[in-house]
């Protein structure tokens, strides 16, 4: 059973430092189900776990080549040499990875840019060729500008749109008491008064889901009270309790 | 079984067998295999095997050294041989005591 594809499945930092060794292990095993599965398990558990998935490199060339079998002293000079190369090697590693990463991100995401742009996706946005507006220039916060930007592109983030939600709900509300308290239907009270009872759960629900996506603690509101609106449903519909 | 290597997780006992292994002298991934299934009777699969070789090799107990064509051998470090000795003396003290308490149990039986 010839199982190299999957060494596929490991993480690419593990690959450079394993591949070819276990590659050779594998031509010498005698292969079977079992060493698939292990080999599966094996990938799943390199990329969760770091001390697995992020090896100590290697020297490529050999500076002297004592044999196994070489003199101790041979040996232990070459190991030293190979572990200062190698603790070099990685605060090399340590002070570019992380930039190179955020080159390559930005790489991508400029050249995702400029094929949605060549796509024409940003035809047709509001506000194109049209000056910046001023105020969008002097946000509270770096989130407020990105919130102002997208607002101006006709996109509104979703807890935005959950707040702008629960104000119009609670306004239909409270216009629905309003009407009922100057005209009390004559029959059917209980219908409008349960009606009124789910939409208030609603609007309550909604500002529950909004204070648990709200990018800040210090935007979460308090729940509304919606007690006051559900007895002055009640009185003017003639069901409440302390006017029996 | 407390011991320095029990936090190894599922590697524990792979990783036993790979020290001793290699408490003979240096071996590349094949060697090794073939090496445990000998003394021990353990068929280790080689994803197994490399799960424990890169705990060990960060932990520093045991080092790779140059790669002879495309096989890499591994020897055990000083630190390795220390843990090594200090799992074997916790294991020898469960199978005296063990022992003896079959022993015990044999006599009064």
């Amino acid at each position: 059973m010839r199982l190299n594809w999957l060494l596929k499945l490991y993480p690419r930092t593990w690959r450079r430092r394993y591949e070819t060794e276990v590659t050779e292990v594998l031509e010498q095993h005698d292969a079977g189900l079992g060493t698939a599965l292990d080999l599966l398990s094996g990938a799943f558990d390199a990329r969760l776990h770091a001390e697995v998935r992020d090896p100590a490199p290697t020297s490529a060339a050999p500076p002297a080549t004592p044999t196994v079998r070489g003199d101790a002293a041979a040996l232990l000079l070459a190991e030293s040499k190979r572990n200062s190369a190698r603790d070099a090697a990685q605060s090399a590693a340590g002070a570019t990875q992380p930039e190179e990463r955020s080159l390559r991100i930005a790489r991508y995401v400029e050249s995702a840019i400029q094929q949605a742009a060549a796509s024409g996706a940003f035809d047709n946005l509001p506000g194109k060729g049209k000056p910046i507006r001023a105020e969008l220039l002097q946000p509270a916060d770096d989130r407020g500008f990105a919130s102002s930007i997208l607002a101006g592109g006709g996109f509104l983030p979703r807890w935005l749109e959950l707040q702008h939600e629960i104000q119009a709900d609670l306004a239909e509300c409270r216009r629905i008491v309003e009407r009922t308290e100057r005209f009390p239907p004559l029959v059917n009270r209980e219908g409008p008064l349960a009606d009124m009872q789910t939409r208030l759960a609603a609007v309550r629900e909604k500002a529950r889901r909004y204070n648990l996506t709200v990018p800040s603690m210090d935007l979460q509101r308090r729940l509304p009270d919606t007690t006051d609106l559900l007895r002055r449903m009640a009185r003017a519909l003639g069901t409440a309790k302390e006017e029996r | 079984m407390r011991s320095v290597l029990s936090n190894l997780g599922r590697f524990t006992d792979p990783a036993l067998l790979i020290l001793s292994s290699l408490a003979s002298g240096p071996k590349h991934g094949y060697a090794m295999m073939e090496d445990i299934a000998e003394f021990s009777g353990t068929k280790l699969e080689p994803g197994t095997l490399y799960g424990a070789l890169a705990r060990l090799e960060q932990r520093g107990w045991i080092a790779a050294l140059q790669a002879d064509d495309r096989r890499r051998p591994y020897r055990l470090t000083g630190a390795g041989e220390t843990a090594l000795r200090a799992q074997l003396d916790t294991m020898q003290r469960v199978v005296a005591a063990g022992s003896r308490r079959l022993a015990l149990q044999e006599a009064r039986g």
